[in-house]
């Protein structure tokens, strides 16, 4: 069982890079998603 | 002569001519390679058999950032004095300006090359004038024109400017650097050319590969 | 633009969850350790995946710019953008667990082996890309530009890899391993492809999504201005 904890880095390492991209996705989105409503209010209906 | 023919010799004149008005491009090319030279030759300390085993890849990273330095300068003053738009108001294909333009820098290389080779030479008493490693440079300095007049003509348009030349052009020229310096490594110690042909056939691959496309893709550059 | 619809992500991402969940299962618990290398082999089952899905994502961003500077199609450029950043995100991944897997095969965090060095190589050259795009401010032009880019490197990595690859033979080059794949192995390895691919696609298509929400609001925004 030796190197577990190097076998475990890569494992954690992808997943948390993915986690991380699928994060910043999320957020993008949502400030997509506030300035959709800015601009509805801005337009006025 | 064939008109597409005398276009293209037309611009490379120009930006011969342009040049040698005021040679202050090739001046601070030449300079800056030789002082890449000098200052590896201290960073390795003169210490003759190191010098001996990188004396080929000092020689291609002097040669490689001058010659991103030339190419910036391939497009700048074009840009800058809107030049190009006055080329372009000519009936002249954007083809032809690429081969003119790729011509001029490759011939701009080469008095570079014929002038830090000997230089080299001298400096460290290394026989670098062998037909080998002359024939290396030619070639390998076709590909980085090939690609890098392509490259120069879209980082001019950029905001970053000569800035993401090299960054763009580097890691692509990476097979015609490798190539060009195990080749003059082979070449400088001597050996025949067996294992150097298969260095020299990837720069050729790459060459003509690269010339072919940026010609092609060209046109997508300078489409305003 | 109808990949970026709803029930096509939704059913990626139950097909992802289940590939991978699969693979996590097939990796740690069925797969034997392989006789050599240990238990730190098993990192070989991701990261050569990872490693094929990178070239997967630049080998899209290829056709995408070909198709858009053929078509001038504005979604071509917005998958090629997708899939680079991908791409790059992978590539990025692919040497960080190379280098991980290396330190204790190896002993050396990093080795100018051919397989990684052009890896570096195409991250550089993906990453060129990425700053190009956001060196320009017309969109019109950062499409083009980046298609060049785009078709360039790609048709520069099977030269970089050959001339790394000749240029590795001379030293001698720490040995991934050879002989060839159990058929557990092989079903490990295959099945962990499939999830990664999956999860490749599934986050394509949201990043194209994003991409499609924002040329909207810009559209809505130049009518409204």
């Amino acid at each position: 069982m030796e190197n577990i904890g190097y076998l475990f880095a890569v494992f954690a390492i992808i997943w948390i890079a993915l986690f991380a991209y699928v994060m910043s996705l999320i957020r993008r989105q949502q400030q997509l998603k506030k300035e959709i409503e800015l601009l509805k209010d801005s337009l006025g209906r | 002569m064939n008109p597409t023919l005398t276009k293209i010799l037309a611009i490379m004149r120009k930006d011969i001519i342009a040049e040698l008005r005021t040679r202050e491009v090739i001046v601070s090319v030449l300079v800056f390679a030789l002082l890449v030279i000098v200052i590896f030759n201290f960073a390795f300390g003169a210490d003759r058999p190191i010098m001996e085993a990188v004396a080929p890849g000092v020689l291609w990273v002097a040669f490689a950032f001058a010659g991103v330095l030339a190419l910036n300068r391939t497009f700048i003053p074009e840009k800058e004095n809107a030049c190009l738009e006055g080329v372009l108001s000519c009936p002249v294909s954007r083809e032809a300006i690429y081969l003119g333009k790729m011509l001029a820098a490759f011939i701009f290389m080469l008095a570079v090359e014929a002038i830090t080779l000997p230089v080299f030479a001298l400096l460290f008493n290394l026989p670098v004038l062998s037909f080998p490693i002359i024939l290396t440079t030619v070639l390998a300095t076709l590909g980085f024109v090939a690609v890098g007049t392509l490259f120069s003509a879209l980082a001019v348009n950029t905001r970053a400017r000569e800035m993401i030349l090299p960054i763009l052009f580097l890691p692509v020229a990476v097979p015609v650097i490798i190539s060009a310096v195990k080749a003059s490594t082979l070449a400088l110690a001597g050996q025949p050319w067996g294992e150097m042909f298969s260095w020299l056939q990837i720069i050729v691959a790459f060459d003509v590969v690269f010339l072919v496309v940026s010609y092609l893709i060209f046109n997508f550059i300078i489409e305003e | 633009m109808k990949l970026a619809e709803p029930r096509l992500s939704y059913a990626l991402l139950g097909l992802s969850f289940v590939l991978v969940t699969v693979s996590l299962l097939m990796i740690f618990i069925v797969v034997p350790t392989e006789a050599t290398m240990g238990i730190i082999q098993r990192i070989f089952y991701y990261h050569v995946p990872v490693a094929w899905v990178a070239f997967l994502a630049f080998f899209v961003v290829f056709v995408a710019s070909i198709m858009y500077l053929w078509k001038r199609d504005r979604k071509w450029d917005t998958i090629a953008a997708a899939s680079a950043e991908l791409g790059v995100v992978f590539t990025t991944l692919v040497l960080i667990t190379g280098s991980i897997w290396a330190k204790p095969i190896w002993g050396v965090w990093w080795t100018w082996d051919a397989r990684l060095t052009t890896s570096l190589v195409l991250w550089l050259i993906y990453v060129a890309y990425l700053l190009v795009r956001s060196y320009i401010a017309e969109e019109e032009k950062a499409a083009r530009f980046a298609a060049v880019v785009g078709i360039i490197g790609f048709i520069d990595v099977p030269i970089v890899f050959l001339a790394i690859f000749l240029w590795g033979t001379q030293h001698p080059s720490p040995v991934i391993f050879d002989g060839g794949l159990a058929p557990t192995m092989l079903a490990t390895l295959l099945i962990s492809l499939a999830a990664i691919t999956s999860v490749y696609f599934l986050l394509l298509l949201r990043r194209i999504a994003i991409k499609n929400t924002e040329i909207e609001l810009n559209n809505i925004r130049q009518l409204h201005d």
